[in-house]
C-alpha cells in the first residue's frame, strides 16, 4: 500500500468505530428507555 | 437533551473540519503522507487520557459525596477511555507498519505501558460488571478508578524515561518544532476530538443512568455472581 492508502485506512478505522459506538449507545439507551416502563408495571 | 443535541452537532461539524485540515496539511519531509495519521492517533490518545481523568474525578467525588452521578460518570468515562485507548493502539499500529516496519514492538516503553493501561481499565469495567449491588460496586470501582489513574502519567512520561522506538512529545516546554499548518491541523483535531468526547460522555452517562435504573427496577437481571463468589470479593 502507498502512503495515502494507509492514511485512509487509519481514518476509516477511527471514524468507523466512533460512528458504530455512538450508534450503539444511542440504540441501547432508546431500547432501555422504551422497555423500562414496561418492567415497572 | 438540548445540550446533547448541540454538542453532537458541534462535534460532527468539528470532526469534518478536522478531516479537512488533516487532508490539506503539508506532508512531512521524512514521513511523507504517513504523517497525517499523527492527527488522529494523538487525538484518540488525548481523549483516552481525558476520559481516565474524568474517571479519577468521578471516583473521588463518589468516595467524598456518595452521589450516584459521580459513580455513573466515572463508569461512562472509563468505557469511553478504553474505547479510545484501543483506537490509539490501532492507529499507532497502522502508522507503525509502514514507518517503523512493524506494527508492534514489545521492547517499546510507550506501546507496552499503553497496553497495560488498556487492560487495567478493562479490569475496571470487568469489576463493575461482577458486582450486582450498586453501592458496593461504586465503592470498589472508585478505589480502582482512583488507583488506575497512575497509569496515565506512566504512559505519558514513558517516552522521556525510556528512549525506545516511540518518538518523544511533540509539544515540549522548550517549544514546538512543527510547521504552522501542521500545528493548526493538529490543534484543530485535538479540539474536535475533545468536543466529540464531551458529546459522547453526555450520551454515555445518560445510558449509564438508564442501565442502572433498569437494574434497580429488576435486580435479578443485574445479578451475575452467586453469593459465595460475592463473599470472595
Amino acid at each position: 500500500m502507498d502512503g495515502i492508502a494507509w492514511v485512509v485506512f487509519a481514518y476509516v478505522v477511527t471514524y468507523g468505530f466512533v460512528i458504530t459506538y455512538v450508534v450503539w449507545m444511542h440504540r441501547r439507551r432508546r431500547k432501555l428507555e422504551i422497555t423500562e416502563p414496561a418492567d415497572q408495571t | 437533551m438540548k445540550t446533547q443535541r448541540t454538542l453532537s452537532w458541534t462535534a460532527g461539524v468539528a470532526m469534518l473540519a478536522g478531516l479537512y485540515f488533516a487532508a490539506t496539511a503539508p506532508p512531512d519531509v521524512i514521513q511523507g503522507e504517513f504523517v497525517r495519521i499523527f492527527y488522529v492517533h494523538v487525538s484518540t490518545a488525548w481523549v483516552a487520557f481525558a476520559a481516565f481523568g474524568v474517571t479519577l474525578v468521578g471516583s473521588l467525588l463518589w468516595l467524598i459525596t456518595k452521589r450516584p452521578v459521580a459513580d455513573r460518570t466515572a463508569a461512562a468515562a472509563a468505557e469511553i477511555g478504553v474505547f479510545f485507548t484501543a483506537l490509539a493502539i490501532l492507529t499507532g499500529m497502522i502508522w507503525g507498519e509502514p514507518v517503523w516496519g512493524t506494527p508492534w514492538n514489545w521492547g517499546d516503553a510507550r506501546l507496552v505501558s499503553t497496553a497495560v493501561m488498556f487492560f487495567v481499565y478493562v479490569g475496571y469495567l470487568a469489576l463493575r460488571r461482577s458486582i450486582p449491588d450498586l453501592t458496593s460496586r461504586a465503592n470498589r470501582s472508585a478505589v480502582l478508578g482512583t488507583m488506575a489513574f497512575l497509569m496515565v502519567p506512566a504512559v505519558y512520561f514513558s517516552v522521556n524515561l525510556w528512549r525506545t522506538l516511540h518518538q518523544g512529545p511533540t509539544i515540549r516546554p522548550d517549544g514546538v518544532t512543527m510547521d504552522p499548518e501542521m500545528l493548526r491541523a493538529f490543534l484543530f483535531n485535538l479540539a474536535a476530538f475533545s468536543i466529540l468526547f464531551a458529546a459522547m460522555l453526555v450520551s454515555r452517562v445518560r445510558l449509564q443512568f438508564a442501565i442502572e435504573d433498569a437494574e434497580s427496577a429488576s435486580p435479578g437481571r443485574a445479578a451475575t455472581l452467586s453469593q459465595p463468589d460475592l463473599e470472595m470479593l
